[in-house]
């Protein structure tokens, strides 16, 4: 066997496992732009770019078959161990997230072609708020690309106050259809606007805990911010355990390897 | 050797029925929630609003035990083809189950706010709030048996539960153009709704999911 053979099989193994990473990101990019589709069609009544954004979900879905096929070949042919795995199962549960954000900018879009423009204070508050579930969305994925567990941290901890403004917009919402019934049929399609931002916002929280999974091996899922906080920085403290580094996706992998026996 | 095989084979299939049956558990606990939420909104009850609480805390420990095992099958059996299928299938509808827990605490904490009133729209909820129960049984009946056929009824019956929930959705309207000093509460039972719509999503997603390892 020539003496190049080992190193050009872990070449493609290295390949592999950095195709799911750009796919993911590329998947990613695309339910960042069409959230940003979504929110820009509602506030500036824009039919077209709504209609684009309905019909570029389909590319995201489609990105989501083909990632799923890169995994589990991955997992049948490579059958990863340790970070390697850890990572390909974050991605399993990734992708369902970022196509559930996908579909949510679609549905947003769609409530934009349902409902034509009336004067209303309101459209400010989803405005204000699509911007800040953007920015989530946004850092998630930057967290993602350059395993930052900070960022994801700061993802997290954010989120507590959409979750406020959210409320807030309910309470406002109210108000309006009190004011004027005659409204309240649009209003109600600009309140599902507000919850399904919260949603997405809530994904990309998800998203943020799989990072932290991804590079810290820690699954953060059911406990709260300051639990969070102090997972991390103890495991950084420990000695002889593994330290949790600012890698990025590739150098991770690339980390991992030469724990391999 | 070949004893030795069948043996480890025998394991192999004893920790996916295991895997299967957290799975399972959990489902009916779902079941159960939903149905829970639904009687807290004809007599709001506080004890039961706290067992669907608890509920949601069961699925998610259950949700942690499943995932564990999961991995460990992965790691230690190295499964293929449709076993392998089956184990991602699970991890990604973990997910679900995960999601209509707290959907169903949603709806409990939605109705405890509620004062009971239009009588005919709560009619429409129950109905629909049925309805949603059904997908959801048939959807872990599915993966029971993994049953596409099955499966692939809840798909279809989507449709309905939709359109259902559209119909109550102007229902609710015309009860706030009515009665305006009202449409905080119905705000709160037309939230009701859009759950039990989303919970019906997500039978759908596990319907899925089942399809993709059983086909």
């Amino acid at each position: 066997m020539p003496v190049n053979a080992p190193h050009h099989i872990m070449k493609r193994f290295d390949q592999e496992m950095d195709d799911v990473k750009k796919l993911i990101l590329s998947m990613g990019a695309l339910v960042e732009r069409a959230i940003e589709n979504a929110i820009s069609s509602i506030i500036n009544q824009d039919e077209s770019l709504a209609r684009k954004t309905i019909e570029r979900d389909k590319t995201i879905n489609a990105l989501e078959v083909e990632c799923d096929e890169l995994t589990r070949n991955i997992m049948v042919r490579r059958q990863p161990a340790a970070g390697d795995l850890r990572f390909i199962i974050a991605i399993i549960k990734l992708v369902e997230d970022l196509e559930h954000m996908g579909d949510l900018a679609a549905s947003i879009a769609t409530t934009a072609l349902q409902t034509s423009k009336q004067p209303s204070n309101y459209y400010d508050s989803i405005e204000t708020m699509g911007e800040k579930v953007v920015e989530q969305m946004h850092n998630a994925l930057d967290a993602l690309a350059r395993g930052d567990i900070e960022m994801a941290i700061d993802v997290i901890a954010r989120d507590k106050k959409i979750d406020k403004r959210h409320r807030a917009m309910q309470r406002e919402v109210l108000t309006y259809m009190m004011e004027d019934p005659r409204s309240i049929s649009q209003l109600l399609n600009l309140s599902t606007v507000a919850k399904q931002l919260e949603r997405i916002s809530d994904h990309a929280v998800n998203v943020a805990k799989l990072v932290i999974y991804i590079t810290s091996g820690q699954d953060v899922r059911h406990i709260d911010i300051k639990a969070v906080k102090e997972l991390v920085n103890y495991n950084n403290d420990k000695p002889g355990k593994d330290k949790v580094s600012k890698a990025p996706l590739s150098d991770e992998i690339s980390n991992e390897e030469s724990e391999v026996e | 050797m070949a004893k030795k095989t069948q043996h480890i084979m025998k394991r192999f299939d004893k920790e996916l029925e295991e895997v299967k049956e957290i799975v399972l558990s959990m489902g009916e606990l779902v079941e159960q929630s939903i149905k829970d939420a639904m009687e807290t909104l004809i007599s709001p009850s506080e004890d039961l609003a706290h067992k669907i609480l608890n509920c949601d805390k069961k699925i998610e420990e259950l949700e942690a035990e499943c995932e564990e095992l999961a991995q460990s099958i992965i790691v230690r059996r190295q499964p293929t083809a449709s076993d392998l299928r089956f184990i991602i299938a699970i991890i990604k509808l973990l997910k679900d189950l995960e999601y209509m827990g707290h959907l169903s605490a949603s709806i409990s904490s939605m109705a405890l706010q509620t004062v009971k009133q239009p009588t005919e729209y709560y009619d429409s909820l129950e109905s629909m709030g049925e309805k949603v129960v059904i997908q959801v049984h048939d959807a872990f009946k599915a993966l029971a048996n993994s049953n596409s056929k099955l499966a692939h009824k809840v798909i279809d019956r989507d449709q309905k539960i939709n359109k259902r929930y559209r119909v109550i959705q102007r229902e609710v309207l015309t009860y706030m153009l009515e009665e305006p000093h009202s449409i905080s509460h119905l705000l709160n039972l037309s939230n009701v709704a859009k759950q039990l719509e989303r919970i019906a999503d997500h039978a759908v997603h596990v319907s899925k999911l089942v399809i993709s390892y059983s086909e």
